[in-house]
């Protein structure tokens, strides 16, 4: 138990050292051209879907720039990092309620 | 009224978008065949094959056009994420964590193989703003419900795309992740033995897993707690003890007559002009990059963790694999690849704890998706 919960906390820290050396400036609000992307209205997706002669539904691709991608990695190490530290609270909390024999079960009664 | 008014429709047809609207018909027969013949996640694959195609029969709109039907089954239950959710609870219901429960420590395989999610975030982000990138990145979660409820919230307009790779590739785990995780390990890591000691898991733990769960994910991330909750409320129905012909209800009935309603409103959002183009065969690239990652992220922390831990105690790094959320599947296929390396090395017990770890990890994922984003 002590050594796992050792590779938790070089795992948590090194992903904490990754976010932050990723992280090029602190996080952002969305930009108002992705908020309309955000809040999609449904009846504006419908809209655009139905413009059949227009075609106005269809996905649009275009080089979005090196900066969103550098941002991008700052959310890839939050993100890890997040799933990482809900993952070892759980783990904790299993491992506590284990210990703790309230209701048996069917395999606990003799 | 002449003969030509019974083929006005095909006069009138757009002939310009026609050749889209054909391709859409292959697709949908491609996926009908796949979910008959191939047995490919027939839930949603023929549901959303199915409504490929009538979307896509010329001037289908109207008074009662399948069109109208289907929007109005969209906004009841995909724009306002309900049939994902409802469907949660069935599936919290169908999910055994015993696994988990007797062996916390696999938890760690289902967070590191949502590395996939993240990884195809950074390189969508070249192509898309950062809420489209999500809504892409998170086909990795490789579930159905949180692909939708997320995508739906941040990039409704990709949903269909996204969906259709979603569900695909969850059927596709046994091609995609055999090829990878033979890359990335070597014979002798493929063939380590894991010890397995059976422990008893107490009724008090399996009532408390799911409520503390919900907290813990909801105080973390927000966004997750529908998400997190209807999955956790459906485990709860089931291990309560006293709710059994709800937690059969759930599990049957409940999820069955949403899955039939998911599959064939997300088809609403697969209309020609919309689905055929070079941004559909992108987003089927990066949800295959997505997978492809999330076993590398599983095995990876597998083999970390090796370079701690003793000889004899090692964990085989297959089993970081199985972290992918397509339960049962990734969790047979490590079973598979490890009795054909060692017919007697039975990993399926350390996969399965794995496998049922991911749609946990997959969840949160999913929430802190939605918290950064939303």
């Amino acid at each position: 138990m002590k050594r796992f919960l050792s590779l938790i906390l070089v795992a948590l820290t090194l992903l904490m050292c990754f976010a932050f050396v990723s992280c090029k400036s602190e996080d952002e609000a969305p930009e108002a051209n992705t908020e309309l992307n955000v809040e999609a209205d449904v009846n504006t997706f419908v809209e655009g879907a139905q413009n059949e002669s227009e075609g106005s539904g269809e996905i649009k691709i275009e080089f979005k720039g090196w900066e969103q991608f550098g941002k991008s990695f700052g959310y890839m190490g939050f993100g890890m990092l997040g799933i990482f530290i809900v993952t070892a609270i759980i783990v904790l909390c299993i491992t506590a309620l284990n210990r703790i024999k309230f209701i048996k079960s069917d395999n606990d009664k003799k | 009224m002449g003969i030509q008014d019974l083929f006005q429709n095909i006069i009138d047809m757009n002939w310009e978008l026609f050749p889209k609207q054909l391709a859409m018909w292959v697709i949908g027969g491609v996926l009908i065949f796949l979910a008959i013949k191939k047995k490919m996640e027939p839930t949603l694959l023929l549901p959303m094959g199915f409504g490929a195609i009538l979307m896509n029969i010329p001037n289908n709109s109207g008074a009662a056009g399948v069109s109208e039907i289907l929007e109005t089954l969209y906004k009841a239950g995909i724009a306002n994420e309900l049939f994902p959710l409802i469907l949660f609870i069935g599936i919290g219901a169908m999910i055994d964590f015993g696994p988990i429960l007797s062996n916390p420590k696999l938890m760690i395989f289902g967070a590191a193989a949502q590395f996939g999610i993240f990884m195809t975030l950074s390189l969508a982000s070249l192509f898309f703003d950062l809420p489209e990138a999500a809504s892409i990145a998170i086909i990795g979660a490789a579930d159905g419900p949180t692909s939708i409820v997320v995508a739906g919230e941040l990039a409704p307009h990709l949903l269909g795309p996204i969906t259709v790779a979603a569900y695909s590739y969850m059927a596709l785990v046994p091609v995609v992740q055999p090829p990878v995780i033979k890359a990335i390990t070597s014979k002798k890591e493929r063939r380590i033995r894991m010890e397995y000691k059976p422990g008893s898991v107490s009724k008090f733990a399996r009532i408390m897993f799911p409520i503390i769960v919900t907290v813990i994910v909801g105080l973390v991330a927000p966004g997750a707690v529908a998400l997190i909750g209807f999955l956790m409320f459906g485990n709860l129905i089931r291990e309560c003890g006293v709710l059994d012909s709800l937690s059969e209800t759930a599990q049957k009935v409940l999820a069955n007559l949403v899955t039939l309603f998911l599959g064939i409103t997300v088809a609403f959002t697969m209309k020609a002009e919309a689905f055929i183009n070079w941004g559909t065969i992108l987003i089927l690239g990066l949800g295959l990059f997505a997978f492809i990652f999330d076993t590398f992220g599983g095995v990876m922390i597998a083999k970390f963790m090796n370079l701690f831990l003793p000889e004899g105690k090692k964990i085989n790094p297959m089993i970081g694999a199985a972290g992918i959320s397509a339960f049962p599947m990734s969790a047979r296929i490590v079973n598979k690849i490890g009795l054909e390396e060692d017919n007697q090395n039975f990993l399926l017990v350390h996969s399965i704890g794995a496998n049922v770890s991911g749609q946990v990890a997959s969840v949160i994922a999913g929430g802190l998706i939605l918290s950064f984003f939303a």
